[in-house]
C-alpha cells in the first residue's frame, strides 16, 4: 500500500469515526454535537426526531407582518397553460386551513359581472355572491368547489371572503383568483405604466395614471 | 487524471463525506435582489424656500383629502363611502410656471391652507401639493416604489394676474385613489401630534425621559392596486415594515383591484401600526422582533408579542379607540371587516392568556396592558381590576431611557418583561405608576423569568421546568409552546474564543418517563427552530432511566460582546415526559441569572 492510499484510507477512517461517534463537527462557524445511536430502534427515533422537528429556513429580510387570522385560504384553478384555451365551465376549488377550531366560517364567492353561477357548493344570492357556512378543524383542509360560466375570454377576477369570529374578535381572510392573467403580479411590470412624479415631469397629468 | 489528481479528489470526496454528516442546512440567500431594500431612485429635493417677489400677488388656496370611513359591524360592514374631506396639513407645496420650473414652494398649514407670492405677470402656473411632509410636525414621504421613490401630487392651474383664492384641491378615493396616499401621511403626522401631545417634555417628570418633537424620516410605499409583499418575493397580501430601512410598505390592493381586494391605505390601525414598529426602530433604541406571521391569539415569540403587541397599542392610543379595525375591499365592490378585535373587553378568541406568565407571550394580552395603562375604564379579570390611567408617560419613560429602560444597549432580546422591569424601577425610583393590578389581568410574570434572562458566570443555581401537553403540539419547531415546554437566557460572551455550553438535567422524582430536553444556542435574531440563526445545538436522547442524569452539549465559537439566546426545548415528539431540574453551565462554571449591565 503507497502513502498516498493509507492517507486516502485514513481520511475515510476518520471520517467515518466522526460521523459514527457524532463527535462535534465546525464548518462554517456552526458547530453541531450528535451522540451515535446505540441501537437500530434509536436510529429510527433520531430519524424521526429530526423529521419532526421540521426546522425552518426563515426570510433573508427579517420584516413585520400585518395580523393575519388562523385562516388560510387557497383558489384553485386552471393552470396558467390551460387558461387561455379556456372556453368552457369554469372549475375553482377552495381549501380552507385554520390554525384552530372554527365552527362557523361563513365563506362568500364574489363574481363579478360576466361571471355566473353554475353549480357547486353553495348558494346564489342573486347578487353576485355565492354562500355557505362551513366548519374547518384545526390543521384539516376543508375542500369546497364552484362550477362557474365566464362570458368571454377577459379576464375577471373571482374573489373569496372567508369570516369566523364573535362580536369581541371578528377575522377575514380573503383571496383572488383571476380567470386569465394576472397583469401586475409582478410589480416590475408596472413601471412602465407609472407616470414620474410631476415635479419631475411638468407636463404630466395632475395625477399619477395606471393604465 | 495523473495518481496525484486522483489522490486529490478521493482526499476531497472524503472530507465532503464528513461534512455531509454533519447534517449542516444552513443557507445564505441573496437579498440584493428585493426591491424592498433596494437604494432604487434618487427621491426629488423637497422644496423648501420660499422666493421673494418684488410687487407680487398672493395666491391662496386650499388642500384636502378624503378617506373611506368604517361602516357597519363584521359581515355586514366594511370600508364605506368617503368621509367629510380633511386638511392635507403640513405637506409640501411647489408651484412651477408654464415652463415647468419651481417658482415657489410652501407647505401647507394646520387647516390644509396655503399661500404664496408671484409676480404679477399675468403668467399660467400651476401649484401642486405633495405627499411629502420635512418640517416640525412631521419627517415623511409618501413614494410609490423603492425603484422609482415618485411622490404624489394633487395640483391646480391658475393665472397670476392679481392675488386669489384659486380654491380648493381634493385628494379623492376614487379614479386614481390619491386620497389614500395623502391619508397614509395624515396617519403619520396624527402619530407625531399624539406623541408631541403626551411626551414633549415628559423628562419633566422621569428622569432621562426622552422628550418627543418629531420622528425621524420614513418613507411610506404605497400604490393603488399593488401589493407590496412582492418587493420581498412573497405571495402573502400584506403591509409590513423593514427594520434598519426605514421603510414602511402598505398595500394598496392586489392585481390592480382595489373594491374587493384587501387595502390598508385607509385602515388607519395598520398604517399607525407599521408607523409604530418604525417609531420602536428609529426612537426606541431597535426592534428586536424576529418578525414573521401572527395570527393575535396564539403563543408567539415573546418579542415579537411584544413588537406587534405594542405597534397595536399605539393605533389605538393615537386612534383614541380600543379597536384594532382592518378592512377589506370597500362598498364600491365587496368589503368586509378583515379584522375587528376589541382590545378592552377579554373574551375567548381574543388572545386570552390561560396560565401565569402566558401573557408575556401574547401580543394582544401585552396591548390590552398598555391600554389599560392610559384608559379610564376600571375592568377587571382574573382578580386584578384596572385602576391606572393617563400613564402614556410612564410607558414612554420606560422604552425611552438609556438606563433602565429599553434604550439600554445592553438589552438584546426586548420583550414585556423587560419592560415590567423598567416599569418596577419606575415605580420605585421615579413615582412611576403601581402596575401590579394590571399584571393580574393579564396574567403576566413581571421580570425576565418568562424569557431571556440575563445570565453570567457567577454563584450556583438550579432550574426547573414542568413539561405540558399542549394541544396542537406535534413536536415540531412550529407547534412547539414557547411558553410551557422552552426555557430562553441572554447570554453576552465576555470573551473571544471556543466555548461550551452544557445542559445537565434529571428527572425531578427520578422516577416514571424522563423528558427529552434539548440544548440550542441562537445568534441574537435567534428565530426559533430557524437553521440559519442556530450556532450550537446538542439533541441527544436520554438514556430512558429517569435515576440518572443527563447531558447535552454544544461547543461553538464566542465573540465578545456578542449576544446569544441559550435555549432550554422539550422535545415532545416521542411523548412530555416529567419535571426536570437542571443546570447549565459555560466552559464548566454555572451561568445564573444576574442584573442586565
Amino acid at each position: 500500500m503507497s502513502i498516498k492510499s493509507a492517507l486516502i484510507g485514513l481520511s475515510l477512517f476518520i471520517g467515518a469515526l466522526l460521523c459514527a461517534y457524532g463527535l462535534q463537527l465546525h464548518f462554517g462557524g456552526e458547530i453541531y454535537s450528535y451522540r451515535s445511536p446505540s441501537s437500530s430502534e434509536d436510529v429510527h427515533i433520531r430519524n424521526l426526531k429530526d423529521r419532526v422537528l421540521q426546522p425552518k429556513q426563515g426570510h433573508p429580510l427579517i420584516h413585520t407582518e400585518k395580523l393575519k387570522g388562523p385562516l388560510r385560504l387557497t383558489i384553485l384553478g386552471p393552470t396558467e397553460e390551460t387558461k387561455d384555451a379556456y372556453t368552457g365551465n369554469l372549475k375553482l376549488r377552495l381549501q380552507l386551513q385554520s390554525e384552530e377550531d372554527l365552527g362557523s366560517v361563513q365563506v362568500k364567492w364574489i363574481l363579478p359581472a360576466g361571471v355566473s353561477f353554475i353549480s357547486g357548493d353553495g348558494s346564489f344570492d342573486g347578487n353576485g355572491n355565492v354562500l355557505e357556512e362551513v366548519s374547518v378543524a384545526r390543521d384539516e383542509v376543508v375542500e369546497r368547489v364552484v362550477y362557474l360560466q365566464v362570458a368571454d375570454n377577459a379576464n375577471y377576477q373571482v374573489h373569496v371572503q372567508a369570516s369566523s369570529g364573535n362580536e369581541y374578535a371578528h377575522f377575514t381572510e380573503v383571496g383572488q383568483y383571476n380567470t386569465l392573467f394576472e397583469p401586475f403580479i409582478n410589480p416590475a411590470s408596472k413601471s412602465e405604466t407609472l407616470e414620474k412624479s410631476t415635479i419631475d415631469e411638468p407636463d404630466a397629468p395632475q395625477f399619477k395614471v395606471f393604465e | 487524471m495523473n495518481r496525484d489528481s486522483i489522490f486529490l479528489l478521493l482526499l476531497i470526496i472524503s472530507l465532503l463525506g464528513v461534512t455531509s454528516c454533519s447534517q449542516k442546512t444552513s443557507t445564505s440567500a441573496a437579498t440584493s435582489t428585493y426591491e424592498a431594500i433596494d437604494p432604487g431612485a434618487t427621491e426629488a429635493s423637497y422644496c423648501a424656500a420660499s422666493t421673494t417677489y418684488s410687487s407680487p400677488v398672493t395666491i391662496t388656496g386650499t388642500a384636502t383629502y378624503q378617506a373611506r370611513e368604517v361602516y357597519g359591524s363584521p359581515g355586514s360592514g366594511g370600508l364605506g363611502n368617503a368621509g367629510t374631506a380633511k386638511p392635507i396639513r403640513y405637506a409640501e407645496v411647489t408651484v412651477k410656471n408654464s415652463s415647468g420650473s419651481i417658482v415657489q414652494c410652501t407647505e401647507t398649514s394646520v387647516t390644509g391652507g396655503f399661500s404664496f407670492a408671484l409676480p404679477s405677470d399675468g403668467g399660467t402656473y400651476s401649484v401642486y401639493v405633495n405627499s411629502r411632509s420635512s418640517n416640525s410636525k412631521l419627517i415623511a414621504s409618501v413614494l410609490d416604489r423603492p425603484a422609482l421613490k415618485n411622490f404624489y401630487s394633487i395640483s391646480k392651474s391658475f393665472v397670476a394676474d392679481s392675488s386669489k383664492d384659486i380654491g380648493t384641491l381634493n385628494a379623492s378615493v376614487t379614479g386614481n385613489v390619491v386620497g389614500g396616499a395623502f391619508n397614509i401621511l395624515d396617519q403619520l403626522l396624527a402619530t407625531n401630534e399624539y406623541l408631541r401631545a403626551q411626551v414633549s417634555n415628559c423628562s419633566g417628570t422621569y428622569t432621562g425621559c426622552k422628550n418627543f418633537s418629531v420622528a425621524p424620516k420614513v418613507e411610506a410605499y404605497w400604490m393603488k392596486g399593488v401589493n407590496p409583499a412582492t418587493y420581498l418575493g412573497s405571495s402573502s397580501v400584506l403591509s409590513f415594515y423593514l427594520p434598519g430601512y426605514s421603510r414602511l410598505f402598505i398595500l394598496g390592493g392586489l392585481n390592480g383591484d382595489t373594491d374587493t381586494s384587501d387595502t390598508d391605505h385607509f385602515d388607519n390601525s395598520v398604517i399607525i401600526h407599521e408607523y409604530g414598529h418604525f417609531l420602536e426602530d428609529t426612537v426606541l433604541g431597535g426592534s428586536h422582533s424576529p418578525g414573521g406571521s401572527h395570527n393575535g391569539n396564539k403563543v408567539i415569540d415573546p418579542r415579537l408579542a411584544w413588537s406587534e403587541g405594542w405597534g397595536n397599542f399605539i393605533q389605538a392610543a393615537v386612534l383614541n379607540s380600543p379597536l384594532y379595525i382592518d378592512t377589506t375591499g370597500n362598498i364600491d365592490g365587496s368589503t368586509n371587516y378583515i379584522f375587528k378585535l376589541n382590545l378592552e373587553t377579554a373574551q375567548t378568541g381574543n388572545d386570552i392568556p390561560t396560565v401565569s406568565g402566558q401573557g408575556n407571550f401574547r401580543e394582544f394580552s401585552i396591548t390590552r396592558f398598555l391600554w389599560d395603562m392610559i384608559d379610564t375604564n376600571a375592568d377587571s379579570l382574573n382578580g386584578g381590576t384596572d385602576n391606572v390611567s393617563a400613564a402614556f408617560p410612564d410607558i414612554w419613560a420606560s422604552l425611552t431611557k438609556t438606563t433602565q429602560g429599553f434604550l439600554n444597549t445592553n438589552l438584546a432580546f426586548k420583550n414585556i418583561g423587560d419592560f415590567h422591569v423598567f416599569q418596577t424601577w419606575l415605580q420605585t425610583n421615579n413615582s412611576g405608576k403601581d402596575l401590579s393590578e394590571l399584571i393580574k389581568i393579564e396574567r403576566h410574570v413581571a421580570n425576565t423569568t418568562e424569557y431571556a434572562q440575563y445570565v453570567t458566570t457567577t454563584g450556583s443555581c438550579n432550574y426547573s421546568l414542568t413539561p405540558q401537553t399542549v394541544t396542537g403540539d406535534s413536536g415540531s419547531f412550529s407547534t412547539s409552546d414557547l411558553h410551557l415546554n422552552n426555557n430562553f437566557y441572554h447570554l453576552k460572551a465576555t470573551s473571544s474564543g471556543s466555548f461550551t455550553v452544557t445542559l445537565e438535567y434529571s428527572d425531578a422524582d427520578g422516577s416514571g418517563t424522563e423528558a427529552d430536553v434539548d440544548l440550542y444556542v441562537y445568534n441574537k435574531s435567534a428565530r426559533f427552530g430557524t437553521t440559519a440563526d442556530m450556532l450550537a445545538k446538542s439533541t441527544n436522547e436520554p438514556d430512558k432511566n429517569a435515576s440518572t442524569s443527563e447531558i447535552e452539549s454544544a461547543t461553538l465559537t464566542l465573540t465578545s460582546g456578542t449576544d446569544y439566546l441559550i435555549n432550554v426545548f422539550v422535545y415532545t415528539g416521542a411523548g412530555i415526559g416529567g419535571s426536570f431540574n437542571y443546570k447549565l453551565k459555560l466552559n464548566g462554571s454555572e451561568l445564573c441569572p444576574s442584573s442586565l449591565p
